[in-house]
């Protein structure tokens, strides 16, 4: 019987582009997890500052409560957003990842994700451009430097890996197409 | 390659280069003892460690990765298992000198070293002999793969499929439970676990692709980690074959038959009027293949193949002193191992690479 290995330059391309889609799928998942532990390690590392902001907050539309009670509704709430954002953004860079990593496999083929990696890619863009502005009495402080610069690279690279996942998506896709 | 070929297919072999059926069960025999000749067994021999020709997952599992112990383990794997096909090939992409060495080492048939190999051989003993047709089996059943630990070059992925006899081709999946056994039927096998170190055991030769390799029915394709997405088709059943017809040509050789033994020759006519029966011992679908070699064997020779004891010649090496030992059959077999050895870690070490370590023979 005799076979013939299917090595033209369409073919060895293709397999290329879906590798690496399965890769940047993989990445993505594991930039997400960095993302909720980034934005965990914030809201407990400046719990105090937030907690400051939110109480001022709360003393001008509330009715007066005790201390305690006040400390413990305003921490349940930042629990409760933590937790939510955790969520939104774990699902959101599982849901990436998982769609990337089948696509690349040749499993399953969907354009959501795609669509949603632009979406995020933009949301994330834009976080940098706000961060621009120069700080106000409202606004809570930054944070350090040093923990500044390794929040830009990590997030530059996350960039990257977005358009990295979105070219070799568009790639296999024009692969597949060309070949039929 | 496993025991169905290493003894009882060369054992046949060598019946039809025209052996006597007793040098024949030596040849073969010597040729399944380069998988069982560790270091652990030779302690227990007290013989010289230099003569291992396989080591056991328990002592793979025990050895460093540094550079000497990946310097043993190459010297080992690389003279008896994944003979170096081309020790000055090039690549068409640039690469690094690191990278180029361990590139050199990839396993394949009808090398250079192959013909050293065999000429080695030539003029020694029958452990010589069984020697030599254990390494060129090896150099068909285990090309594409190179014995040193190294994620570039053994790895491969999940793009892993069968061809299955029909034509189509069937997804493999791998798993790691080596007490069970390979699932023929769902095209389900054993193979060693990702590890993303460079040089760790695991991806020492074949590991990354389970026993296939192995396997004289299995076609399959797949992407090995040193292709640049080019795939790559094996098919063991073709390969076996012309494993098994290079052998008789060699043994014929070695026999003294003719002055000059070339690569790329094979012996197909001693075999015209078994090939119909090799060929479906070669594609019958099993996990062992010994039982059916072992009957073709007996069918030339009219009476029954020894089944392979590994504790067959243990007592004379023990109970010889001296010199006395290098003329028991154990003895003549760790000259030749010794000698096979030396013989592919000069050639290495004077290829510019030092994975195998230092050569002092000119």
């Amino acid at each position: 019987m005799e076979i013939i290995a299917d090595n033209g330059n369409d073919r060895i391309k293709l397999r290329r582009y879906s590798d690496r889609l399965v890769v940047c799928g993989l990445g993505y998942i594991l930039f997400g997890a960095w993302g909720t532990v980034r934005n965990g390690i914030i809201m407990i590392l400046g719990r105090k500052d937030i907690y400051a902001f939110l109480r001022e907050s709360v003393n001008e539309t509330t009715a007066p409560v005790s201390e305690d009670t006040m400390r413990f509704i305003i921490y349940s709430v930042m629990l409760f957003f933590l937790v939510i954002f955790a969520l939104i953004s774990t699902l959101s860079h599982l849901f990436i990842g998982i769609r990337a990593i089948q696509e690349g496999r040749g499993r399953k083929k969907t354009s959501f994700y795609l669509v949603f990696t632009v979406f995020l890619l933009i949301m994330l863009i834009a976080s940098h451009l706000h961060i621009k502005d120069p700080p106000t009495e409202n606004t809570i402080p930054a944070l350090d430097d040093d923990t500044s610069l390794a929040v830009y690279v990590m997030d530059f690279s996350m960039a990257l890996l977005s358009i990295e996942l979105l070219y070799s998506a568009f790639r296999t896709r024009l692969i597949k197409r060309r070949l039929g | 390659m496993q025991k169905d070929f290493h003894y009882y297919a060369t054992c046949s072999a060598a019946i039809l280069a025209g052996f006597s059926p007793d040098d024949s069960f030596d040849i073969a025999y010597s040729a399944q003892f380069v998988d069982e000749c560790s270091e652990t067994l030779l302690r227990k021999l007290k013989a010289p460690l230099i003569a291992a020709t396989t080591q056991l997952q328990s002592e793979l599992m025990d050895s460093s990765t540094d550079q000497v112990g990946l310097q043993n383990i190459t010297r080992i794997w690389a003279s008896f298992h994944f003979l170096p096909r081309d020790l000055k090939a090039d690549r068409k992409k640039k690469c690094s000198r690191t990278y180029l060495n361990k590139y050199r080492l990839l396993c394949g048939p009808n090398g250079d070293l192959l013909k050293v190999t065999v000429n080695t051989a030539r003029d020694r003993s029958l452990q010589a002999a069984g020697v030599a047709m254990h390494v060129l089996a090896d150099t068909w059943a285990h090309r594409h793969f190179a014995g040193t630990p190294s994620l570039v070059l053994n790895n491969t992925d999940y793009h892993f499929y069968e061809i299955l006899p029909d034509g189509s081709d069937k997804l493999i999946k791998f798993r790691h439970s080596l007490s069970t056994p390979d699932d023929i039927e769902n095209s389900i096998y054993t193979n060693s676990l990702y590890q993303y170190g460079e040089n760790s055991i695991m991806n020492l030769g074949h590991g990354r692709a389970g026993h296939l390799p192995d396997y004289s029915f299995c076609r399959y394709r797949y992407l090995p980690a040193w292709g640049d997405y080019r795939e790559i088709i094996k098919d063991n059943p073709a390969d076996y074959f012309k494993a098994f017809t290079q052998m008789i040509y060699a043994l014929k050789y070695l026999k003294g038959d003719f002055d000059e033994f070339n690569t790329g020759v094979y012996d197909e006519e001693a075999l015209s009027s078994h090939k119909e029966e090799i060929m479906g011992i070669i594609e019958k679908r099993q996990l062992d293949a010994s039982a059916d070699w072992k009957s073709f064997g007996e069918k030339l020779i009219g009476r029954e193949i020894p089944d392979y004891d590994i504790l067959k010649f243990q007592e004379e090496y023990m109970n010889a002193s001296g010199k006395d030992k290098d003329d028991t059959f154990l003895g003549k077999f760790f000259d030749a191992a010794i000698r096979q050895k030396g013989m592919v870690t000069n050639r290495i070490y004077h290829s510019g690479s030092l994975l195998a370590g230092y050569s002092l023979e000119e």
